[in-house]
């Protein structure tokens, strides 16, 4: 970061007057900087929801009473806080599963699970204090500490255990090398089951049936806090767990 | 057709300013938090004010920089009260379906998500002031004349806000100094 950054002469076309020349409160001075600029706007804006009145008048009553010319610091729109709960879930999970950034889970022998989140066009690492919700893709990354076996397994909020590397259980687990953080193919796209959903790696496994019994055994003697047990227990085992609204 | 209580807009007159307006505004929100979802978010609470506030506003002239300043308001709330969803989440992209390692990823940020970033360690004047240099490319002078501020002001701000940025630097998670480390590269800074 320096100062060339910041730093602009006054006679560059800021964003400031694009705006004004597109929405027709200045006269054209640069018509191919403009027409770049409407490219730019109309790509962003193909992805807003339509117009709904009913829903910006509702806005407005939430609006605190600012003076319209001179406003102050806005508070925040009501449905921002709709985090809340899942932030009060992650601090619970915090105490037995993932630590906060893209590295879920680090174990002694460096094996780990994480995801990355894809919702809309914006791709984010494994995200801290937000819900997950139907719809939204997550793409799985790891890190082997030798040349071993994967399988993953997730279990849903409604305790439905999936069995997701390999695809199926008669096939071998899939192979894995200490390459540093690697990326599964394919990406989960999430239903609208509601709740916490635990996803297991078992690195090492010798049959996909055996780690998918296993996982599947810690759930129903404990939940998902069993399974977050299994992965403190046991540094063959990383866990992620995301929560779904 | 709607109508709003009061003196309250009618849905006729906040779809036209909806549809010459909004393209722009969300266009600068997005650009600001790097985020669609808090954009259309900044976006709908923006109106929302044009609504509320429609007997002072439908005075203005310049309704654009009237609703560019809401807006601006809007966005800096959600950079800092959204620290981990815009600052934190949205900073580090990556090619989803692409590459076969995600390996540090520091190729994937880029100047504006470093900037969202530092936002988050600076006091409210200095925010306004990067806003505009940085993401609405105005001038020292045209700064300062939209932010009522001079422009040794404006351009002491600048420098704490780049000092600020070095001072992060020394105290960043090891993943976060490299990449902004790798930004400084790109910036010939390093």
């Amino acid at each position: 970061m320096n100062e060339k950054d910041l730093l602009h002469d006054d006679d560059h076309l800021d964003l400031i007057t694009l705006g004004e020349m597109l929405t027709g409160e200045r006269p054209v001075s640069d018509p191919e900087a403009l027409a770049a600029y409407r490219a730019e706007v109309e790509a962003v804006w193909k992805a807003q929801p339509a117009f709904d009145f009913e829903v910006l008048r509702a806005a407005s009553h939430r609006v605190e009473d600012t003076p319209a010319a001179a406003p102050g610091r806005t508070r925040r729109p009501w449905w921002r806080w709709a985090w809340l709960p899942a932030l009060a879930l992650a601090a619970v999970l915090v105490v037995v599963a993932p630590p906060p950034g893209p590295s879920i889970r680090t174990k002694d022998v460096s094996a780990e699970l994480s995801y990355f989140l894809k919702r809309g066009d914006t791709v984010m690492p494994a995200p801290d204090n937000v819900a997950l919700r139907a719809g939204d893709r997550i793409q799985f990354t790891y890190r082997a500490a030798r040349n071993d076996t994967l399988v993953l397994v997730g279990v849903d909020g409604a305790g439905t255990v999936s069995l997701y590397y390999p695809s199926r259980e008669t096939e071998p687990p899939i192979a894995v090398e200490p390459t540093g953080s690697s990326v599964l193919d394919g990406a989960l796209e999430l239903d609208a089951t509601p709740g916490t959903e635990t996803f297991v790696a078992v690195f090492g496994a010798r049959s996909t049936a055996a780690a998918q019994r296993r996982v599947r055994k810690a759930y129903e003697e404990g939940g998902h806090a069993a399974l977050a047990a299994l992965a403190a227990d046991d540094p063959s085992v990383a866990i992620v767990a995301v929560r779904k609204r | 057709m709607h109508h709003a209580p009061e003196t309250g807009p009618t849905e006729a007159e906040v779809r036209a300013l909806y549809d010459r307006y909004g393209p722009v505004l969300l266009h600068r929100c997005h650009r600001i938090l790097g985020s669609e979802e808090l954009a259309q978010d900044a976006l709908q609470e923006t109106f929302a004010r044009v609504i509320r506030h429609w007997d002072s506003f439908r005075g203005e002239s310049a309704p654009l920089t009237w609703m560019y300043r809401i807006s601006t308001n809007q966005c800096l709330n959600m950079l800092r009260s959204d620290k981990t969803y815009a600052g934190k989440l949205d900073v580090y992209e990556s090619d989803f379906a692409g590459s076969e390692r995600v390996e540090g990823g520091s190729e994937a940020w880029d100047k504006r998500r470093v900037v969202r970033r530092l936002l988050d360690d600076v006091d409210d004047e200095t925010r306004r002031v990067v806003v505009a240099l940085f993401f609405d490319e105005l001038s020292l002078r045209q700064a300062s004349a939209r932010e009522g501020l001079s422009v040794p002001t404006v351009r002491k701000r600048m420098a704490f806000f780049l000092k600020r940025a070095r001072r992060v630097l020394e105290t960043a998670p090891a993943p976060v100094t490299a990449a902004i480390l790798f930004f400084l590269h790109l910036s010939g800074l390093s």
